[in-house]
């Protein structure tokens, strides 16, 4: 059993960072008492450990993870770090621990505590990203399809995939607002940048006419007889409308 | 006529065909072309009405030279009429996918001059969408009962999915109210697309390695039946629905709760309201049969030949059936637990893959997503049963049948203060621990 130590460890908030911050934990069997990015403005009581990022680090423990958890361990801790789950570093710890007791049968073990939050805060990524394949609507600015998105979890990552593959011949931009991140394919380049706002140009001559074509479809396609906003709002989250093309009016929204 | 009004009448004409799933198919775009299929299937947004909004669903035109009498393009009817031209349904489609409105095209057409002329319309245009515009992504397409083969043929290998529309689910009801079909009209049709995507898939196994075989429909075939509009019973729809999933090998059987929109003397009154609680009903009946190893004979019964209102299918099943229980969460089978009211095909996967961990308790089952106001008459943990397990009538009832339906019945829902079926269930041994096998393991 690992010493309970009184101390928080702080990384730089990436997951090669966290990759090491976990790796010191287990190697040293220590369980601090949080690990947190350094950027978190929170008062700590605890005395801190500063984690350096090494790159070479993290690479060798995702592979210690590979070989004896499996890759869908190694998939859901990656997930639980894009996850919006408050606390998720120390959930991770926990449940790597259980992991290199358990190994890749951990992930049946829904009704252990250190197992359950992570896999329900990994769900809601998951479902949250496949929604957005959906959700996600582009309008074209000067020949870039473009879409702004406001997320609870990092979802871009998961999108990155099924995006390339559909559109693979398509210039197009997706911006998280919510998490500050674009993804950017401009083929046959990729990208996942960080940034600190994105300014939109006007929308292509002629997409009005394209929206409205949408819109007026939306409207047609609902059954009067059969209106059931209950439902419609658990399927599609208010949240979500305000990124979506039929639900803006012609010429509000983002321009 | 500008695109915007064509669209505005051929959707509206195109919105009571249920089916808008884009599931069954995994593809990705070669070189060159546009577009992907994910076999799950993707919602592009939700409808007022709460279904999802996945293709880009229109008539290629309204004009029909049929006269069924429950459809609002009926020759006789007085409708706005227009047609899409093909070029129009292309560049339609591709606007919308470019822009991930949709994951692609559901098109279906009324009998534009007869079912060939119609049927060879929607040919031109998907053409147009493969070959012109290289599109990879989902298609549906309709098939018109009458349609020659051959055209069938060419529908197969151009769309992902077909499906050819019963719509009423009995011969009588078919005589009487669409004189211009047969049966024969519809299931010869269909049964040649089963053994086109028969033989296309033992092909495509047969050459495996050797180059990429041509599909037909790869993503199965599918029909559709409104409900309400005749006096078929639940038994004779579910049981039709049944035999359309062995015979046909269908991939999905759609209801569609009529919805008047013609007066007729031969259908319900204009006035009156879509039965979606059935429709409901039918459906959760319709994945007991796909998903949870049931038989329709199983659900209903000569005797007994329309669901219950108030409690869903299987919960229906479960009381009829007091014997089979109580299960033991901890050994029963797969096949077992999939009967249980309130345990799902998720929550067995997750209690089969958990039980090997550790044995399992009440609390435990809550975490793995079991609804355990209503799972806990049916089951026992390692022998016991919950601890408080309510058996106050009124309870009972909360646990088994939603608020909502509840609040209904207690309202006089079809006219009386309490129903027969809600009684039924409220004085049923099983809940109050009267069934001999119950009060032993309490002990
Ligand atoms: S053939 Fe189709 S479009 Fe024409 S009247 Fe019958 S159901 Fe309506």
């Amino acid at each position: 059993m690992a010493t309970g130590e009184q101390i928080v460890y702080l990384y730089d908030g990436s997951f090669p960072g966290l990759m090491c911050a976990l790796y010191e934990s287990l190697h040293r069997n220590c369980l601090p008492e949080d690990v947190c990015s350094e950027d978190s403005a929170v008062l700590y009581l605890y005395p801190t450990q500063r984690i350096i990022t090494d790159e070479g680090q993290a690479r060798s423990f995702q592979k210690w993870i590979l070989e004896h958890c499996g890759s869908d361990v190694l998939t859901f801790v990656r997930h639980g770090f894009l996850s919006c789950l408050a606390r998720r570093e120390i959930r991770i710890l926990r449940f790597l621990r259980l992991a290199r007791e358990r190994g890749p049968r951990v992930l049946d073990m829904l009704q252990h505590d250190d197992v359950l939050p992570l896999h329900r805060a990994v769900l809601h990524l998951r479902r949250e990203s496949h929604l957005l394949k959906g959700f996600v609507h582009f309008s074209l600015r000067q020949g870039v399809l473009v879409a702004t998105i406001g997320p609870r979890n990092q979802v871009l990552p998961l999108l990155a995939e099924h995006f390339c593959t559909r559109f693979s011949a398509e210039r197009f931009l997706i911006h998280d607002s919510t998490n500050n991140m674009v993804l950017m394919h401009d083929p046959p380049r990729t990208e996942l940048l960080s940034v600190t706002g994105v300014e939109l140009s006007a929308k292509d001559q002629g997409e009005e006419d394209i929206e409205a074509l949408w819109r007026l479809f939306y409207d047609t396609i609902d059954v009067s007889g059969r209106e059931n906003p209950r439902l419609r709002m658990s399927l599609m989250p208010k949240r979500y409308w305000s990124f979506m093309t039929e639900f803006q009016e012609q010429g509000t929204g983002p321009r | 006529m500008d695109v915007l009004s064509k669209l505005e009448i051929l959707a509206d004409a195109a919105k009571y065909d249920v089916a808008c799933t884009s599931s069954g198919v995994n593809r990705k775009a070669s070189p060159g072309q546009i577009g992907s299929a994910a076999s799950c299937g993707i919602c592009h947004s939700f409808a007022a009405d709460g279904r999802c909004i996945s293709l880009l669903k229109v008539l290629m035109g309204n004009h029909c030279a049929f006269d069924c009498r429950y459809c609002v393009n009926r020759r006789t009817n007085d409708v706005r009429r227009a047609a899409f031209s093909p070029r129009e349904i292309a560049d339609l489609t591709m606007q919308f996918y470019r822009r991930n409105y949709i994951e692609g095209l559901f098109l279906s057409s009324a009998v534009e001059r007869n079912p060939d002329y119609a049927t060879e319309q929607m040919i031109v245009a998907l053409r147009l969408l493969r070959k012109e515009y290289r599109f990879a992504g989902y298609i549906h397409v309709k098939g018109i009962p009458g349609t020659d083969k051959s055209l069938i043929a060419s529908l197969g290998l151009l769309a992902d999915r077909i499906s050819i529309n019963i719509e009423l689910p009995s011969q009588a009801s078919l005589n009487l109210l669409a004189p211009d079909k047969s049966k024969a009209s519809i299931l010869d049709p269909m049964g040649y697309v089963t053994e086109q995507i028969a033989d296309y898939k033992s092909l495509a196994l047969r050459r495996q390695g050797f180059s990429a075989a041509a599909s037909f429909a790869p993503a199965g075939q599918s029909t559709q039946m409104i409900i309400g509009a005749t006096p078929d019973s639940d038994l004779q729809i579910l049981r039709l629905t049944e035999s359309l999933y062995r015979k046909y090998r269908l991939k999905r059987v759609f209801f569609s709760a009529y919805m008047p929109v013609v007066s007729d003397g031969l259908l319900p009154a204009i006035d009156s309201r879509p039965p979606l609680l059935r429709e409901h009903r039918l459906y959760q009946a319709d994945w007991l049969l796909r998903f949870y190893g049931f038989s329709a004979s199983e659900l209903l019964t000569e005797s007994n030949n329309s669901f219950n209102p108030y409690v869903d299918p299987k919960c229906n099943w479960a009381l009829n059936n007091p014997d089979f229980f109580p299960l033991e969460i901890n050994t029963a089978s797969r096949e077992e637990l999939l009967r249980v009211p309130g345990i799902g095909v998720t929550g067995t996967r997750r209690i089969l893959a958990a039980r090997r961990q550790a044995s399992l308790t009440f609390a435990d089952l809550q975490k793995l997503g079991v609804v355990i106001k209503r799972a806990q008459y049916f089951v026992t943990c390692n022998g016991r049963r919950p601890e408080d397990l309510p058996v106050a009538p009124d309870t009972v009832l909360r646990g088994l049948i939603s608020e909502r339906l509840l609040a209904e019945g207690r309202k006089g829902w079809l006219g009386e203060p309490e129903p027969e079926q809600l009684s039924y269930i409220r004085e049923h041994p099983l809940l109050e621990g009267g069934v001999p096998g119950w009060q032993l393991v309490n002990k």
